[in-house]
């Protein structure tokens, strides 16, 4: 059974349609990259994943987005516990303007953890699982700005983490980073997939090709007014064998 | 979709194409002169031929070079990754079907100045079979046909064809007249290299399909 299964998707900013019959399964503890032109709901899409599209208004959601079998978007869902199942990473690195330990404990203590000792736990073993805490275990307290770009992604990486997600939405994750902190998220990702599911976007076709274990082309409808997924496969077969010519078209840097 | 974009690697592999197909043709001359000059116990045409093959594989190692720095340099996936891996490959077949023309030349050489007993117009036949089959997958090469390349490929069964009766009429001849066993074996040699260049046309097919389809399979069983 997929993680996530997406059925039918339709969704809406207002009267504007932003996706379009999207079916999609999210397979377990693997990774699947969104990769597609600007402008075709990759974002929008992630974002349907957690809610994160209800705190826009006027939007609308049609069709469904099961987690573990349970429609996300049934009434009576506990939108603040899917958040912590299924948490995300943004495009630019944004720790909180606090201490490195503060950032990660801050979803442990909202979720009722309140003993130094479990927190100090918590702390260490996110940032271990974030492969950051041989280089912030002696600055704890030191402010996570002060760290590098790459630094800090890794520590937002830590306090999704820190509550103990079971998916892992990534929107361009490496793109404010510089090749050698990007490759580090990526060899991140792949460790963290033993135990996460991860859904990443991405514009890098290279990353998609290197980092991921499925991939979804998503493309602009035929009146290019809304986006919907074209293609899904297996990374490698979809960088060297894809099905559609509109995805051949994209990977080989064909379409414009 | 527009196709302005990429245009330099567009012309890149426009070029590793072209290239493609001079390797293929000098190669192609290769085996029709050695040919020739076996039939015709022509020297000096048996040692042009030999002459001509250090330029055939430093033409290949051009082609290699270039496959390497377009994989380097373009990260090519899909389609692309599909045709450079695949004229990796190609080229090398290419370059050992110019070996074999050498070696009906060197052939030619080695049997020196004896009157042949033996008649070569099978070997000459043998040859047109080869040349026609050989000619069809350039072509098919030239306009990324995989339905032409598998069509040629069952033709390499017609080669094995006339290899078999070329080597049992020889041997009969062999077993009959034993002062023909020196001819007989220069003929059966000749054969054999023919036969030879045909399965490796059946190989340049098999990428072929797989540049275009991204299909790999055995067209040679």
């Amino acid at each position: 059974m997929p993680k996530i299964q997406v059925e039918h998707l339709n969704f809406h900013y207002g009267a504007k349609r932003a996706l379009t019959d999207v079916t999609l399964a999210i397979p377990e503890r693997k990774i699947t990259a969104l990769i597609g032109p600007s402008g075709c709901g990759k974002s929008t899409f992630l974002r349907c994943l957690n809610r994160m599209n209800d705190t826009i208004h006027g939007t609308r959601v049609e069709g469904r987005v099961l987690l573990d079998n349970q429609d996300l978007y049934a009434p009576g869902s506990d939108v603040v516990d899917l958040r912590r199942r299924v948490g995300m990473v943004f495009q630019r690195p944004n720790p909180f303007p606090q201490s490195v330990f503060d950032n990660i404990a801050f979803g442990p203590r909202v979720l009722g953890i309140s003993s130094r000792h479990d927190l100090a736990d918590i702390v260490k073993a996110s940032l271990r699982s974030a492969d950051l805490w041989d280089e912030v275990k002696n600055s704890l307290k030191k402010d996570a700005l002060s760290f590098s770009l790459g630094q800090q992604q890794r520590l937002c990486i830590a306090r999704v983490i820190a509550v103990k997600p079971e998916v892992i939405l990534m929107d361009e994750p490496c793109s404010a980073l510089d090749p050698i902190s990007t490759l580090r998220v990526e060899d991140l990702m792949r460790e963290l997939a033993r135990e996460y599911t991860i859904v990443i976007v991405t514009h890098n076709m290279q990353q998609a090709a290197r980092a991921s274990d499925y991939t979804a082309m998503m493309m602009l409808t035929d009146d290019r007014k809304s986006g919907t997924v074209i293609e899904v496969g297996e990374t490698k077969m979809v960088f060297t064998r894809p099905q559609d010519k509109r995805t051949e078209g994209y990977v080989t840097g064909r379409y414009g | 979709m527009t196709t302005t974009i990429r245009s330099h690697f567009d012309r890149e592999l426009a070029r590793l194409a072209e290239q493609m197909l001079e390797l293929g043709s000098r190669a192609r001359r290769a085996v029709a002169d050695g040919v020739q000059a076996f039939a015709r116990n022509d020297v000096d045409l048996a040692r042009e031929v030999i002459s001509a093959d250090a330029p055939i594989n430093q033409l290949r190692y051009q082609i290699e070079e270039a496959c390497y720095q377009l994989l380097a340099m373009e990260q090519p996936v899909a389609g692309d990754l599909r045709t450079i891996v695949a004229a990796l490959v190609i080229c090398n077949e290419l370059e050992r079907i110019g070996d074999h023309g050498k070696k009906l030349a060197r052939i030619c050489l080695r049997s020196g100045s004896d009157i042949r007993p033996m008649p070569s117009d099978d070997i000459v036949r043998m040859g047109e079979v080869v040349l026609l089959m050989f000619d069809r997958m350039l072509a098919a090469m030239a306009h990324r046909d995989a339905a032409e390349a598998r069509a040629v490929c069952q033709v390499d069964d017609q080669v094995d064809a006339h290899y078999k009766q070329l080597f049992n009429v020889t041997l009969s001849y062999m077993l009959e007249n034993p002062r023909m066993i020196g001819a007989g074996t220069y003929r059966i040699q000749a054969a054999h290299e023919l036969e030879r260049v045909g399965d490796r046309v059946t190989n340049v097919g098999e990428r072929l399909v797989y540049a275009v389809t991204g299909e790999l399979t055995d067209l040679n069983a």
